[in-house]
């Protein structure tokens, strides 16, 4: 097995994104050297809420008080995809047990995690959320760092893509790719893309849920694929790049009534074929 | 060439086109803060001569309404070319990364209070006419933030030119909100 080091960003102590990663590479046989947690500051607070306005309110709501809870049941979701992989840990304090180290910081591109990625040789980063990674840290992260966009690369990079996709009628690129971090957005060199199809979900929230689980599976399974040279990084193509930014409430609405739609129209042909 | 050719024929109809609905936007009501001026515009309108004029993008402080207007006015003869794209491109990408810091950038630009609401309702109106021509959601998912900026709505002392293009641009979007919701 490889030894690089393994060093993990969370955007906070309680991330299932985050605990599940990090549980399912202690399953596959890694350790985890480093969890590097980013503190909920009210500085940090200001800076998300005039990014993301209400919706960080119910982001706060869902993710630190609700977790699990907030999930509808019997769907496809991530705390579903903990139950049938058997994970148990909820918080990244329990990897400790695991001679994992903890470090609490203000933001990711600090001195202190810039010092603490130094003490390492050979290292990879996953990043599991946690805001802007700048090149400070980019530079002394070794391979690099691995993160997980919810789109397919290059054509949709930015924010909300799930929804632009099915606004712009193209749901056959829903999907998410993993790649290595850099100093654009979205641009660093590729190392998977995973298509998801669309099912028959109503709503866009149940839609997002439904990728969480794969986007888990598809982390722990490139890291262990790039750490066993079993893929290489893909240059992005600067063509067909768009940047897409927060869908405003109205298009939002109308997300979830073309999936309602979608999914009448589909039943409605399974009927006819049936009789 | 079809853009050219478009003008030419505006050119020689000056004043059916002044009150034509065939070509709405030009009529005064709707080019706001311009009724002093919009006669020198139909006499010089040539898109060649705006995109001459349109060079590079500057920065956004420097921008000013009758930049938008030039815009409108070769999206609306479809002169969608890569200058035009860039520009609307960057407003954009201005617009939507500096969302929540408009106000206070405005400040810092030194622009009045009646500039910016003109320039802002210029960039909504733009950007919902781009949409019309390119059907690109990004432009009225931009246009549609924008609207909800209460500092840029007119205040009583607006032209009413200004106005009426915040009327009529508002009620465009809802139209499209709802012909979207019955595709």
């Amino acid at each position: 097995m490889n030894k690089k080091s393994i060093i993990v960003f969370c955007p906070n102590p309680s991330s299932l994104y985050t605990v599940s990663v990090c549980e399912l590479l202690l399953n596959r046989g890694y350790s985890i050297d480093h969890i590097i947690v980013r503190k909920f500051t009210f500085k940090r607070f200001r800076t998300e809420f005039s990014r993301d306005g209400k919706r960080l309110l119910i982001k706060i709501w869902k993710k630190l008080f609700l977790k699990e809870a907030a999930y509808p049941k019997g769907t496809d979701s991530l705390p579903l995809f903990r139950s049938n992989n058997k994970l148990k840990i909820r918080n990244v304090r329990e990897f400790k047990k695991n001679g994992t180290k903890i470090l609490y910081c203000n933001t990711l591109n600090d001195q202190i995690v810039e010092d603490t990625l130094k003490m390492y040789d050979d290292k990879l980063v996953v990043f599991t959320g946690g805001g802007i990674i700048r090149k400070n840290i980019l530079d002394v992260a070794g391979d690099g760092v691995i993160n997980c966009h919810m789109g397919i690369l290059p054509r949709y990079k930015g924010m909300d893509l799930p929804e632009w996709c099915i606004l712009e009628n193209k749901t056959e690129e829903l999907g998410i790719t993993l790649h290595f971090m850099d100093t654009g957005i979205d641009t660093g060199y590729i190392l998977r893309k995973v298509k998801i199809p669309l099912k028959g979900y109503t709503c866009i929230k149940s839609l997002r849920n439904s990728f969480e689980p794969i986007m888990v599976k598809s982390m722990v399974d490139v890291v262990d694929d790039y750490l066993n040279g079993r893929i290489k990084p893909l240059k992005q193509e600067s063509e067909n790049r768009r940047q897409y930014f927060i869908v405003h409430k109205k298009l939002y609405d109308l997300v979830d009534s073309k999936l309602k739609k979608r999914t009448t129209i589909a039943n409605k042909k399974s009927k006819i074929q049936f009789i | 060439m079809f853009a050219t050719m478009k003008l030419q024929n505006i050119l020689e109809n000056k004043k059916s086109f002044a009150i034509s609905d065939e070509y709405p936007f030009l009529n005064n009501k709707y080019i706001q803060g311009l009724e002093v001026e919009d006669a020198q515009i139909i006499n010089n309108i040539s898109a060649e001569l705006i995109l001459n004029d349109l060079g590079e993008y500057p920065k956004f402080k420097n921008l000013t309404f009758k930049d938008i207007i030039d815009l409108r006015i070769l999206v609306h003869f479809e002169v969608a070319n890569s200058i035009v794209y860039d520009w609307l491109e960057k407003i954009l990408r201005y617009c939507e990364i500096n969302y929540v810091n408009l106000k206070n950038n405005e400040k810092k630009y030194a622009r009045t209070r009646e500039d910016s609401i003109k320039l802002f309702n210029q960039i909504i109106a733009l950007f919902v006419e781009y949409y019309l021509l390119e059907n690109d959601l990004l432009f009225l998912n931009t246009a549609l933030k924008i609207t909800d900026i209460k500092w840029i709505v007119p205040t009583s002392s607006s032209s009413l030119s200004t106005k009426a293009l915040r009327v009529i641009k508002v009620n465009q979007i809802h139209e499209i909100i709802r012909t979207l919701e019955n595709e």
